[in-house]
């Protein structure tokens, strides 16, 4: 079928439908159920009132009671779970609306929309840049290192000039786009950034190298040796706090490394001084999985300051990505330590979950693209390291969380709808 | 609880009947081809509902097409990790198969969802440009590089498929 308009026009035949009755009425429920049909939020992108104003209640607290038993060993049976707390939780008002990513780094929250980027710092939100970031697309990371803000923009083309894959740093009001002297941007699969606020180097991951610009040189120190020739694909990375710069790899065709125990990837370590790498093996010998048992769905968590959380499967189970995670222990990596902890704890089974961390907390929401379409009921489940505790649950699937942070003073953020909420926690 | 909405706007919704075949036709051609165009409309909808009356806009299929093709790109790139990985793996030699789409349709699929819905705008249902640019929230010279762009993506990939 070569012509085009014929093209488009069987395309948009898969939009036929026989009357719009069905969907008024889901359209209708998502509403009464979701919120308010109240006054509505004025498009735009600005705050929406003081912080003082998020008193929204938090009721009916139900515990039901879970204490997980925390042990520093491996390959014990996991206990049977008790469910976790539950509590009812009323979303709390629009902070800013418009908004398309959220991310915790460098000592703040950053929220941007498509044409500002906000940041949350010693309790307030303010406004950092009203300079759109080019090419007039969303950042899908940023880095800070505590003077420059660099945005990775992710337009989701191929190619240029459709649009392509670059990083951007604000110059003043300007954003200006890096340029190695020596590196060929690529054009795709430019996935992370991450800055070492001491140096001021700037990291950057393209799936297959890690690249290094000091400000003068783009440099490319390429992946751990023990990962070539596999399908090891760089998801996130992140710098310690002694300056090293961590690597979560994952096989992005066999996440368990199953029959190839080696190639499921992981969390490996560079040193910049000395130009090393080293594998960070968990302390079962398995690679940490997908917290949301999908790859990319959920996968294992970098912090910014270099935990991994993650989770370990029972591979005598058979355990394959899309699996429930009943059967799997939670994992952290503590970076200052280089120690893990293996939870006997309860871990929710989520699929297309969006995770986030904190100091000595994991948050996992539901995401697009999973329960949701089942009509299963979703929440925010958050773990303190003890308890897992649910939070908004009953809110509709049809209007799963896009986004979730903690910030630096602990606060949780979450962006549903293209809204920006702070999770009003109670005491179970 | 639909009875309370609908008496919050009846216009509103006596707008989404009269919008809502063409719409549909429309989210199926800027939607992803694993996303249903009534899931993507429903989405729109809400987004929209939840912020403004349809009743209050003066070009609500106008503002319904961009809150679409915003929705559309927003699925487009929580793919686009993952397929590039997938991608990428594949032609350095570790091959795995990408889920497939018919055939005919594929070279349309690998358009971002703002220029299928510029081509389909202006092939289909025969806007000018300006309307386009108005309707898209663009200039009109990026609606005509948008198309442009697109037609000859279009011819290459047809071309190439030509000779597979």
């Amino acid at each position: 079928m070569n012509d085009l308009k014929q093209m488009l026009e069987e395309r948009a035949r898969r939009g036929d439908a026989t009357g719009s009755d069905q969907l008024r009425q889901r359209v209708a429920l998502t509403l009464a159920a979701g919120k308010s049909t109240g006054p509505a939020h004025e498009p735009g992108h600005r705050l929406s009132g003081p912080l003082v104003a998020l008193a929204a209640a938090v009721v009916a607290l139900v515990a039901i009671g879970s204490v997980a038993l925390i042990f520093r060993t491996t390959g014990s049976p996991v206990a049977e779970q008790p469910p976790p707390i539950s509590t009812s939780a009323v979303e709390g008002p629009v902070i800013l609306s418009g908004v398309f990513g959220l991310e915790s780094i460098g000592g703040s929250t950053w929220a941007w929309t498509g044409e500002e980027i906000w940041r949350y710092s010693e309790g307030d939100w303010s406004l950092y840049s009203a300079a759109p970031p080019p090419p007039s697309q969303w950042p899908s990371d940023l880095a800070y290192d505590g003077d420059t803000l660099w945005v990775l923009v992710d337009t989701g083309a191929d190619d240029p000039p459709d649009g392509y894959t670059g990083v951007y740093f604000l110059d003043g009001n300007d954003w200006r786009l890096l340029e190695g002297n020596d590196w060929h941007r690529p054009t795709e699969g430019l996935g992370r950034v991450a800055a070492d606020p001491d140096t001021g180097v700037l990291w950057l991951s393209s799936g297959k190298d890690l690249f290094r610009w000091d400000g003068a040189e783009m440099t490319n120190v390429g992946l751990p040796p023990e990962w070539e020739g596999s399908a090891i694909w760089v998801m996130d990375i992140g710098v310690t706090a002694d300056g090293a710069v961590e690597v979560l790899g994952l096989n992005v065709y066999n996440p368990l490394g199953i029959g190839d125990p080696s190639g499921g990837g992981g969390l490996a370590r560079y040193d910049d001084e000395t130009g090393t790498w080293e594998i960070v093996a968990p302390p079962s010998g398995d690679s940490p999985i997908p917290l949301g048992g999908m790859p990319l769905g959920g996968m294992p968590v970098l912090t910014a300051d270099g935990d991994l959380w993650g989770a370990l499967p029972d591979l005598t189970e058979g355990w394959m990505p899309g699996d429930p995670l009943s059967g799997a222990r939670l994992a952290r990596y503590m970076s200052t330590t280089g120690e893990w902890t293996v939870y006997d704890a309860w871990l929710p089974d989520f699929d297309f979950a969006v995770i986030a961390a904190g100091d000595d907390s994991l948050w996992i929401a539901q995401g697009h693209g999973g329960k949701e379409a089942t009509g299963e009921m979703v929440g925010i489940v958050g773990f303190d390291g003890e308890t897992w505790t649910t939070y908004l649950e009953g809110t509709p699937a049809t209007d799963p969380v896009d986004n979730i942070t903690v910030a630096s003073d602990g606060t949780i953020w979450y962006v549903r709808s293209d809204q920006l909420h702070q999770l009003e926690r109670g005491t179970p | 609880m639909v009875g309370v909405v609908e008496r919050t706007d009846p216009e509103g919704w006596r707008i989404v009947d009269e919008l809502y075949p063409s719409l549909c036709r429309f989210a199926a051609v800027v939607a992803p081809w694993d996303v249903e165009a009534e899931d993507l409309l429903h989405d729109a909808l809400v987004d929209v509902l939840r912020k403004r009356r349809l009743s209050d806009l003066d070009h609500p299929a106008a503002y319904l097409r961009k809150v679409l093709v915003n929705l559309a790109a927003g699925h487009s790139r929580r793919r686009a990790a993952w397929k590039r990985a997938v991608v990428r793996l594949g032609s350095s030699g570790d091959h795995h198969d990408e889920p497939g789409y018919p055939s005919d349709m594929a070279e349309l699929e690998r358009l971002p969802p703002r220029q299928r819905a510029v081509l389909y705008l202006a092939e289909v249902e025969g806007y000018r440009f300006d309307e386009i640019a108005g309707m898209l929230d663009c200039s009109e010279a990026a609606a005509r590089k948008g198309a442009s762009r697109a037609r000859k993506r279009l011819r290459v990939e047809l071309a190439a498929e030509g000779l597979r």
